[in-house]
């Protein structure tokens, strides 16, 4: 059997949940804030990429548009919740996202009805071959964007979080809040910052996984488990490692369909990967202490 | 307050709890307008799923861990239910004693590699575990007295579980519900009431504190993993009882992140708040479609009501029921005891 | 209401008015495409005709339909409720208008056995017409049995719709549709490998194939794939291999519209057409779903369960028409689940007005001319539609076939009937009990 094809969804599944992971974890590592809306801001961005597309707005302006639309519905939400968010412990912050993705969902599934429809980057129509005779794949322009960004924004990340001075600040904050502040972090301006920043990459996330996958709302908010399980590898803290395991969870999910007689778990393997890593990690320490920042 | 004051106003919480229950048992299905058809057949639910909300409520507000997959263990009780029914034939009420631990086994099994992780490894383990629940129940369906394993007769000539003997209509369906819906709560409450509940709040306030007072804190979190579970077993029976198939679209891991968002709407900390979440779950969002609100605007409803609950009052409504009854006995000058 | 639920709540106008805006010139689908009917006055006199608005005592009618959780089936009730207000318009039935109810079930069946309880609880309601739920028909069918209440189904999708004593589609099924493909190649004569996809759905997409298998072992047809994949699938990758090299001359898809469109998405990303001639149930034939696929796929094929709604003239055809025009919402769609829902209501008028003496009409006496319904001729149907005291009920069971051409669906086909191994009692008590003849 020819896996070239499988390889290749998988990784670039695997690279929109390493973007998306990444764009969960600097949230969560300014705010304190583990958002599972995540996969349903960019779900609404890629229903109203298609909306603007439809309504005759060429492709990269409406994805300009929904990636600006992804960063504001976020900034919103952390401008308006996140004095109240900061109060509480980690656990009811993320329980909070909960709600607002709900609240998402419920929302797309009002504004659209239930008809076919197809979110089709003309940058998808722009493919190559690679590979020969019985092992060769298509791979198409949208493909490699996904790839290419999501090396891009780890890295950018990573760089930016190092060297700015917003960087500089997260980085302060996600260690210790208190601290930042009475040392002159504008800790209101950084967490905004990392809300709109956030946002964004979910809407390009949503974009680009509605135009390999499905675009359809409830099937876009879930994707944030998934994208959880990244990050639940990449233990909360590393920006590398959340990579990593987003491209390893696409791939072995790809590899794991390839093989019809287990091709039905495939739906399990982020569960799997993550519980495995859960456990691993549990074995090192024997008490946890929870700071809780009531 | 000195602990034996707090002690009896528990006890007179639970005596006005029950009460105002065996009221609400005796009363709603003679009651015009909700006390049959689609009103009723709602309330039944509703007061079903409270059971399902308790346990969501019991391991958030006293242990402070998120399970957000208690839908899906309302599908293994409801799967369980089924499959011994078909199987042995027993009584019904033996059925759902059998359903309530093998859900407590399951929802035990499935949690117990998270359990000594922060909560939020818990919440995100529980919902995935609540999207693998669905994709089972999807690919096995519920048994319908068909043959195999899997007890499912795809050729449509399935039957149907009758209700228990002393449930069989719906008025009588209804009282059923609700008398074993308010044994399971006080068998609960007796619970928190006792060692393992005190357990369970040290736990809360902190692992080293817990284990430093001589707490085996996994044991006990294992007990409440068994116990909530157990609940949502039950809660599984009567919902298959109630209409004798089930389908597995009633379980999806979206349902379960609703319920979970109810119980804190309604007050995680009580469990009045189970019962006010119950309703919240599955009466509620039919009450606004009867007055023509669209039922995918309840979902925008009920999560903005998560977030505005989180945030500003982490006791929910329940909480805010009992902050007013406080209020009032005080002004009628009924308090029992000065404090 | 405090400051964060003020602000959330401005938060959630603000997102709508911007995702409202983007709606606001989304394609029209009030205008059917490339209808070429004519339409005149008369369409517009339903039932009586007589143009007196009725203004006796309202006669309760109800549907239960899943209009939200991620489906919506509603244009069948709608439909039916855009006919019986024209049907009031123009005399009722027989004086007395009709007071039409509808429920959501939300995609859940639960709730669609605590709808079906209740209106079988309340006995004014004396039947339920155009209902449309993608769930739960057995739930329901079981509260209708013990309350003698009949339904008239507009749209009944899984298995149990099609088994029970008390409700009868108006649909033939996603089934019915299925074979319906198949037999279309089988005819054309490239059905020599025939490959089939569907949804693992217990009591919908296994009873989908296992209706495939039995057709193809009974013919001999080789079946080169018989899949069936997770509802959430992602990876749409593994299906489309499969496909390619299961050297398959033919295939269809019997998969919701969404679904299908994203396999097509990721067929086309491929480059995996083929030589394969590609189809889908009556699920896809839907105008959007035309329109969405893109040039890539003109000629893809579908079957559709009632007449097409872009065909000539037709009696029923133009009255559904001009009913949607005039008493439907202007953004309530015109699908074939549309016509079932008038076609449903349409039945039930013609039925009902038979009962001459207006005062008698309750539950017992409607429940006895529904269940006598045969021969019920329309254009929009194949072969006469029928009631009948069922332990199943599948009238419908010849079909058309479409396919796109320029974005828009085309003839492809008229009425063949399907052959399903499952039917043929089916088939045999209609001509025993002279179900197809109309009776007195």
């Amino acid at each position: 059997m020819n896996l070239l094809p499988f390889v290749v969804a998988g990784l670039v599944i695997g690279s929109v949940y390493a973007l998306s992971g990444v764009g969960v974890l600097v949230l969560y590592r300014t705010t304190g804030v583990l958002n599972f809306a995540h996969g349903a801001i960019g779900g609404l961005a890629a229903m109203l990429a298609w909306q603007f597309i439809e309504n005759g707005l060429p492709a990269s302006a409406a994805i300009a548009l929904c990636v600006t639309i992804g960063a504001a519905v976020s900034l919103v939400f952390g401008v308006v919740a996140g004095p109240y968010l900061g109060r509480i412990d980690e656990l009811r912050k993320a329980v909070a996202t909960l709600g607002f993705s709900l609240a998402l969902l419920g929302l797309m599934l009002y504004l659209w009805n239930d008809k076919a429809r197809r979110l089709l980057l003309p940058t998808s129509l722009t493919g190559f071959s690679v590979g020969n005779g019985e092992a060769h794949a298509r791979v198409n322009l949208t493909q490699l964007i996904c790839l290419t960004l999501a090396i891009v924004v780890v890295t950018g990340a990573a760089l930016a979080l190092r060297y700015t001075a917003i960087g500089t600040a997260m980085r302060a904050l996600a260690s210790d809040r208190e601290l930042a502040a009475v040392l002159g972090t504008s800790v209101r301006l950084v967490e905004n910052a990392a809300w709109a920043v956030s946002g964004a990459i979910a809407g390009i996330s949503g974009v680009l996984v509605a135009d390999q996958t499905r675009l359809e709302p409830a099937f876009l908010t879930f994707l944030v488990i998934p994208e959880l399980a990244a990050v639940v590898v990449g233990r909360f803290r590393s920006l590398g490692m959340t990579m990593v395991a987003g491209l390893v969870i696409g791939l072995v999910q790809s590899l794991v369909s390839s093989q019809p007689s287990i091709t039905a778990f495939s739906t399990a393997v982020p569960f799997v990967i993550a519980t495995v890593v859960i456990l691993a990690g549990t074995r090192r320490r024997t008490v946890t202490i929870g700071v809780v920042r009531a | 307050m000195s602990p034996q004051s707090v002690a009896s106003n528990r006890t007179r919480g639970l005596i006005t709890g029950v009460a105002l229950a065996v009221l609400a048992v005796v009363l709603v299905p003679s009651l015009p307008g909700i006390g049959a058809g689609l009103g009723l057949r709602t309330l039944t639910v509703a007061v079903i799923y409270s059971l399902a909300a308790a346990s969501a409520g019991v391991l958030y507000g006293r242990l402070g861990l998120v399970s957000i997959m208690q839908v899906g263990l309302v599908a293994v009780g409801g799967w369980t239910t089924l499959r011994l029914h078909y199987a042995t034939g027993l009584p019904f009420e033996v059925v759902l004693l059998l359903a309530a631990l093998v859900t407590a086994v399951v929802g035990t099994v499935v949690s117990l590699p998270a359990l000594r992780l922060s909560g939020l490894s818990l919440a995100i383990t529980t919902l995935m575990i609540a999207g693998a629940l669905e994709v089972i129940v999807r690919y096995t369906g519920f048994p319908n007295g068909g043959p195999g394993f899997v007890g499912r007769d795809a050729t449509g000539s399935g039957s149907t579980m009758p209700r228990p003997s002393l449930g069989q209509d719906d008025q009588t369906y209804f009282r059923y519900v609700a008398v074993v819906v308010i044994v399971v709560l006080v068998l609960l409450w007796w619970l928190l009431a006792s060692r393992p509940g005190r357990a369970w709040a040290a736990i809360r306030q902190g692992d080293a504190g817990a284990m430093a007072s001589g707490i085996n804190t996994t044991a006990y979190r294992v007990l409440a993993l068994a116990v909530t579970s157990a609940v949502t077993g039950v809660a599984g029976a009567l919902l298959a009882a109630n209409s004798g198939v089930l389908d597995p679209v009633s379980f999806k891991a979206q349902q379960s992140v609703l319920l979970f968002a109810t119980v804190l709407i309604a007050g995680a900390f009580s469990l009045a708040g189970a019962v006010i979440g119950g309703l919240f779950f599955y009466w509620v969002p039919q009450l606004l479609n009867t007055w023509g609100v669209d039922g995918n605007l309840v979902f925008v409803i009920l999560g903005l009501g998560t977030v505005q609950a989180i945030t500003t009052a982490p006791h929910g409504i329940a909480g805010q029921l009992e902050n007013l009854s406080s209020a009032l006995r005080s002004r009628t000058g009924r308090r029992v005891e000065e404090s | 209401m405090n400051r964060i639920g003020k602000a959330s709540s401005a938060l959630m106008a603000g997102v709508a008015v911007l995702a409202l805006a983007g709606c606001g010139s989304a394609a029209d689908s009030d205008a059917i495409p490339g209808a070429s009917g004519t339409q005149s006055a008369a369409d517009l006199k339903c039932g009586l005709g007589n143009g007196n608005k009725a203004t006796g005592a309202p006669i309760k009618v109800a549907a239960i339909a899943t209009e939200s959780g991620g489906v919506d089936f509603s244009s069948s009730p709608k439909s039916a409720k855009a006919y019986f207000d024209c049907v009031n318009d123009n005399g009722g039935i027989n004086g007395r208008p009709i007071q039409y109810a509808i429920g959501d079930d939300a995609l859940d069946p639960t709730k669609t056995a605590q709808l079906a309880a209740g209106y079988a609880a309340d006995t004014s309601v004396v039947a339920m017409v155009g209902d449309a739920t993608f769930v739960g028909c057995q739930q329901a069918n079981s509260e209708y049995k013990k309350a003698n209440l009949y339904s008239i189904t507009g749209v009944g999708v899984p298995q149990a719709c099609f088994q029970s004593s008390n409700i009868a589609p108006v649909n033939a099924g996603p089934r019915t549709s299925a074979l319906a493909t198949l037999q279309y190649f089988e005819r054309k004569g490239e059905a020599s490998k025939f490959f089939a996809a569907g949804l693992k759905t217990v009591g919908n997409g296994d009873w989908v194939s296992a209706g495939i298998n039995a057709y193809a072992a009974e013919k001999g047809i080789e079946l080169v794939g018989n899949v069936l994949s997770d509802p959430a699938e992602s990876n749409w990758l593994p299906l489309i291999s499969q496909i390619a090299s299961s050297k398959a001359t033919s295939l269809v898809i019997a998969d919701p519209a969404p679904i299908a469109a994203s396999i097509l998405q990721a067929a086309e990303q491929q480059d995996a057409k083929g030589e394969i001639r590609w189809a889908c149930t009556a699920s896809c034939y839907d105008a959007q779903f035309g329109q969405q696929i893109g040039s890539y796929w003109n000629g893809f094929i579908a079957n559709s369960e009632l007449q097409l709604v872009n065909a000539a003239d037709g009696k029923d055809l133009n009255q559904w028409r001009a009913v949607m025009a005039k008493y439907a919402a202007k953004g309530a769609p015109r699908d074939t689940f549309s016509q079932a829902g008038y076609l449903a209501g349409k039945i039930f008028v013609d039925t009902l007005l038979k009962i001459s003496d207006p005062s008698t009409i309750n539950r017992e006496t409607v429940s006895k001319a529904l269940v006598g319904i045969t021969g019920y001729a329309s254009d929009l149907l194949c072969a006469p539609w029928y009631y009948g005291e069922a332990d199943e009920h599948h009238a419908n069971h010849a079909t058309r076939m479409a396919q796109v051409k320029d974005g828009k669906w085309v003839s492809l086909e008229d009425c063949q009937d399907v052959d399903d191994p499952e039917t043929d009692n089916i088939k045999a008590a209609e001509q025993s009990q002279g179900l197809l003849k109309p009776s007195a």
